[in-house]
């Protein structure tokens, strides 16, 4: 694209998003998206097909760019409660709990919540760049990805997982395990068989994920704390507040992770079905091996927070590409976009951005007017939601509790559903006191039907011939780093198991 | 005032749900029908065709009423959920299924479900048929039906066919073509439609079935090879019906209706039929039908049922033949 | 460094699990590397997890004394009274309100999951519990059902 067109859109695409009535959207938008994706279960999804019937009296740009700051602002939403309470309410927001609430811990939760935003705004700010200037060619590349591909890119993000773990690389393997027998559970894709459904009507898709993360992660937190209520007088709560602002040192590491961050988060975005998600995963390890010994991970670390934020926020901007350039929605959010466009009249597609240039550049523009709202919303918001950390733990997980459980049942108003959450608590509390870590768990879950659906796609396409995976130049590179990957890991313990054993 | 509309719907559904409740709610069926409101179970997820459609009827039938539709999503196990969900609510007319054909033809022949679909659920009218479009990659060197059939069978298995899972109509629809044509053709199943079209884009499979194919085909970044059946699209008038490339009688389609329990009040079924025919008849809702790539239509009740219990016996062939049908 | 010893159930719950596992997945098709049937990963999987269960029993939590302690500290003997505590009245809770939500509706049934489940702390007290119990009951109300219209029942069923 020249960049006399360039400016030109973007011209176009300031002239709308600029309208007043379209900020205001924009921002009454990422508000109410930042307070409903603070309830778990509620994520974007649930909130934008809860709204949806509001938007379709305002213009078709106004209804979408309002939907489009709802998506920013749950997406956002689910970080704040990830870093205070220790409670994702989605999978991208999983892997921010384990330095985001080290931080709380620390009594950094405000500073925290301040990397967060200003990570999520450097990446959408870059992210809305990126689609404007590059968009349409890099779409193209989303067709280069073929199953042989996302296999490998899901064996990669397994792998990834594993560095994610703090202690035993054994217990970590184990959880994966685990997690893959989990996600499993469910219809087979390849063959429509059920596995271990166990007769229940509600575990055909899958394990619902709400209940899972909520128990393993919320649940799991609430028991244990109450174990040690009873055992010592010592008073459960996070370290007392500081300053609300990073310190220099904090910005310091976090800046240069965002940057990463933003860059792993814009190619993974564009990848329908398992990108966007792995992004923050993928985000992380790099983090923590770019760091090796400076880092602290699992405790703390601003880089930990913002890689992960940075990179899930300009994944949620470049997945909107291959919606508005193929017509082809990414995710189950992009696929409500695509019914309000229809409600509004508008076919998504390759034709939009001729056809429609009011919508697309204003789309486009107003996703960075969303960011900026984001950012205004939510600084002044951190000092409100640090505050709450001040309530006794006698008050505050009763709430944490209701909320969850609230939460919960309006996903899908299922009893069943609840009982998981039960199940799923009893889980993470026996895994936190074997000193297991939960993340690399929930990664496999969500990654371990996915990958044997590639898998076995790519051997049915091929015809039965597994030189697919390295005959075909992406594949194989993917291939090439997770090999490289997996030797890291294991090289150091395969070194401590030999001297140990030529001391003995 | 939200919340007393609220509780309403609740007393509604709840009536049906639990055994126990079920005596002391005759009172209210006694008064002059819509004495509340109605529920309006969506068995799908927020954002799909069924939703849309349930967001373009409920307004004006609601308004028509005088009486709000309250959208309740009950999705899970490709719609079979909701369709246990709406068999657990009272037969007395103040609940709605938004529903396709695989609630009469699939599910009940895949899935052990709680309705007999040839006496429980009265399917009420034709929204609008989903043209099931038959889509080919570029790179093939078709451009009818009849030229992929005679390609395919001078190499059998080579062609593969991307669908949005096992069962789905898209499925039936290969396993059909192979067998009418008599042709070898792979089944490859994603998860969901676009993951499917996408493939079928980017060349890792050659065929894609479904309505969802219409702006790649106009933008000719597919090939538009025909469209099942025995009528033409109107949006798309110049692909040819599998009927006129020579694979007459019935064909795996996909439909959508509004059904509600064959034990409802006649009155009320009669009312509600005639209603949303009304409502299907409007010119603006045909035009919004259309763009959501439809084809609105016209069937009686009894046209209706023929279409139900049709899809049911031919669907089961096909599904025997999958090795997916319950065993009876 | 106090010796770990959680390795031993960790250990046997994987290998249990991995064997139940496989057991199930004999049902379903095999297939094989090329040919997958749905019963070819699950059983690999499984089996996975059994075999670093093993792993785990054999290596006699030696791979956790490796590690830099944590900072949850394997700690003192737990008073099993307060766990069980602290678990029956979570778990209790939860179960009561997914049981209950259906025919008491969502205020009742907040308030009454509140109360269970602040039995499970030691400085629960009586007047405040009540209040917030209350207090939440009225606000899931407006939340859930109120303001972000879902098809939840506020009061109990009156027939």
């Amino acid at each position: 694209m020249d960049f006399a067109s360039l400016f030109s859109g973007l011209g176009i695409g300031f002239g709308v998003a600029l309208d007043p009535i379209n900020i205001l959207f924009a921002f009454i938008g990422c508000l109410v998206g930042t307070l409903v994706g603070v309830l778990p279960g509620l994520g974007p999804t649930a909130t934008i097909a809860i709204l949806l019937p509001m938007t379709t009296s305002l213009s078709p740009v106004t209804g979408l760019i309002t939907l489009a700051g709802i998506y920013y602002g749950a997406q956002y939403g689910g970080s704040t409660t990830s870093i205070l309470l220790r409670l994702p309410g989605e999978a991208s927001s999983v892997v921010t709990v384990l330095d985001g609430h080290g931080m709380t811990r620390k009594g950094r939760g405000g500073a925290a919540l301040a990397i967060a935003a200003w990570g999520s705004f450097f990446a959408g700010t870059v992210g809305t760049l990126f689609i404007a200037v590059l968009g349409p060619a890099v779409s193209a590349l989303v067709l280069k990805f073929g199953a042989p591909e996302y296999f490998m890119l899901m064996v990669l993000g397994l792998v990834a997982s594993v560095v994610l773990a703090q202690g035993s690389v054994i217990r970590a393997l184990a959880m994966v395990a685990l997690g893959l027998l989990l996600g499993l559970v469910g219809t087979d894709p390849n063959s429509g068989q059920y596995r271990f459904t166990f007769g229940a009507l509600e575990l055909l898709n899958g394990i619902p994920f709400v209940p899972l993360v909520v128990g393993l992660f919320g649940i799991a937190d609430i028991l244990v704390a109450l174990e040690k209520a009873t055992k010592s007088e010592e008073e459960v709560r996070p370290a007392a507040i500081g300053s609300l602002w990073p310190t220099r040192q904090e910005a310091r590491r976090a800046a240069p992770a965002a940057a990463r961050g933003t860059l792993i988060g814009l190619i993974l975005g564009l990848l329908p079905g398992g990108g966007a998600l792995m992004s923050s995963f993928v985000a992380y390890s790099v983090e923590k091996r770019v760091s090796g010994k400076d880092g602290d991970f699992g405790n703390g670390d601003p880089a930990g927070v913002a890689a992960p934020e940075a990179a899930n926020n300009a994944g949620a901007q470049t997945s909107f590409l291959p919606l508005l350039t193929l017509g082809i929605p990414s995710n189950a959010v992009m696929a409500l976009m695509t019914g309000a466009m229809l409600l509004q009249g508008i076919v998504p597609g390759p034709k939009i951005m001729t056809n429609q240039p009011q919508l697309f550049w204003g789309l486009i523009v107003s996703m960075w007017i969303g960011n900026l709202m984001l950012l205004v919303i939510n600084l002044p918001l951190v000092g409100v939601w640090v505050k709450m950390l001040k309530i006794r733990y006698t008050i505050l997980y009763p709430i944490i509790l209701i909320v969850s459980l609230v939460g919960i049942y309006s996903v899908d108003y299922s009893t069943f559903d609840v009982f998981l959450t039960a199940l799923f608590g009893l889980l993470g509390y026996l895994l936190q006191r074997w000193r297991c870590e939960a993340a690399p768990l929930v990664l496999a879950v969500v990654l371990g039907p996915m990958m044997e659906e590639y898998f076995r796609r790519a051997m049915l396409i091929a015809r039965g011939d597994a030189g697919i995976f390295v005959s075909r130049p992406l594949s194989l590179g993917l291939l090439v780093i997770t090999l490289a990957m997996l030797a890291s890991i294991l090289a150091p313990n395969v070194r401590r198991f030999r001297s140990k054993a030529f001391q003995e | 005032m939200k919340s007393v509309i609220h509780r309403r719907a609740f007393l509604a559904g709840a009536a049906g749900l639990g055994s126990v409740a079920l005596s002391a709610r005759n009172g209210f069926a006694q008064q002059a029908w819509p004495a509340r409101d109605i529920t309006y179970v969506i068995p799908y997820a927020p954002g799909g065709m069924s939703d849309n459609i349930s967001r373009l009827l409920s307004d004006k039938l609601g308004g028509m009423l005088g009486r709000q539709l309250l959208n309740d999503y009950r999705a899970g196990a490709g719609g079979a959920i909701g369709a246990n969900y709406y068999m657990a609510q009272k037969p007395d007319g103040y609940s709605l299924l938004q529903a396709t054909n695989s609630f009469f033809g699939v599910i009940p022949n895949v899935t052990k479900v709680e309705y007999d679909p040839k006496t429980d659920l009265t399917p009420l009218v034709l929204v609008g048929d989903a043209p099931m479009a038959i889509a080919c990659n570029p790179a093939v060197p078709a451009k009818s039906l009849e030229e992929f059939v005679a390609l395919a069978k001078k190499n059998p298995g080579k062609f593969a066919y991307g669908t949005s899972g096992h069962g789905t109509v898209g499925h039936l629809c290969g396993i059909w073509l192979a067998k009418r044509a008599g042709i070898e053709i792979l089944h490859v199943p994603y998860r969901g439609a676009s993951q499917a079209l996408q493939s079928t884009l980017a060349g890792e499979t050659q065929l894609f079935f479904g309505p969802e194919a219409a702006e790649q085909i106009s933008g000719k970044a597919l090939t538009g090879l025909g469209v099942m059946g025995s009528e033409r699209w109107s949006a798309m008038p110049d692909l040819p019906t599998t009927a006129e490339s020579g694979l007459a009688g019935w064909a795996p389609r996909s439909w959508h209706t509004v059904v509600i329990h064959s034990k409802a009040p006649e009155e009320i079924r009669l009312k509600l039929a005639k209603m949303l025919n009304d409502i299907l008849a409007m010119p603006e809702v045909k035009q919004r039908l259309i763009m959501f790539g439809l084809i609105p239509g016209f069937e009686d009740l009894a046209g209706m049922r023929k279409r139900a219990d049709d899809d049911y016996a031919e669907f089961r062939v096909l599904l025997v033949e999958a090795g997916l049908a319950l065993k009876k | 460094m106090q010796h770990d010893t959680t390795y031993r159930p960790l250990g046997a719950a994987c290998i249990a699990l991995g064997l139940l596992a496989i057991w199930i997945a004999s049902d379903y098709p095999y297939g094989s590397v090329t040919a997958m049937g749905p019963g070819f990963v699950p059983t690999a999987v499984a089996a996975l997890l059994a075999l670093l269960g093993a792993l785990i029993l054999l290596d006699g939590g030696k791979d956790l004394s490796r590690q830099p302690e944590g900072e949850e500290p394997a700690s003192a003997p737990a008073d099993s009274l307060g766990r069980l505590r602290a678990m029956l009245s979570i778990g209790v809770a939860i179960m009561l309100f997914g049981l209950a939500v259906k025919p008491l509706g969502l205020g009742l049934t907040v308030f009454l999951t509140v109360i269970v489940a602040s039995l499970g702390h030691p400085g629960t007290r009586l007047l405040p519990t009540l209040l917030l119990a209350a207090a939440l009951a009225v606000a899931s109300c407006l939340i859930f059902v109120v303001l972000l219209s879902q098809s939840i029942p506020m009061l109990p069923r009156i027939d």
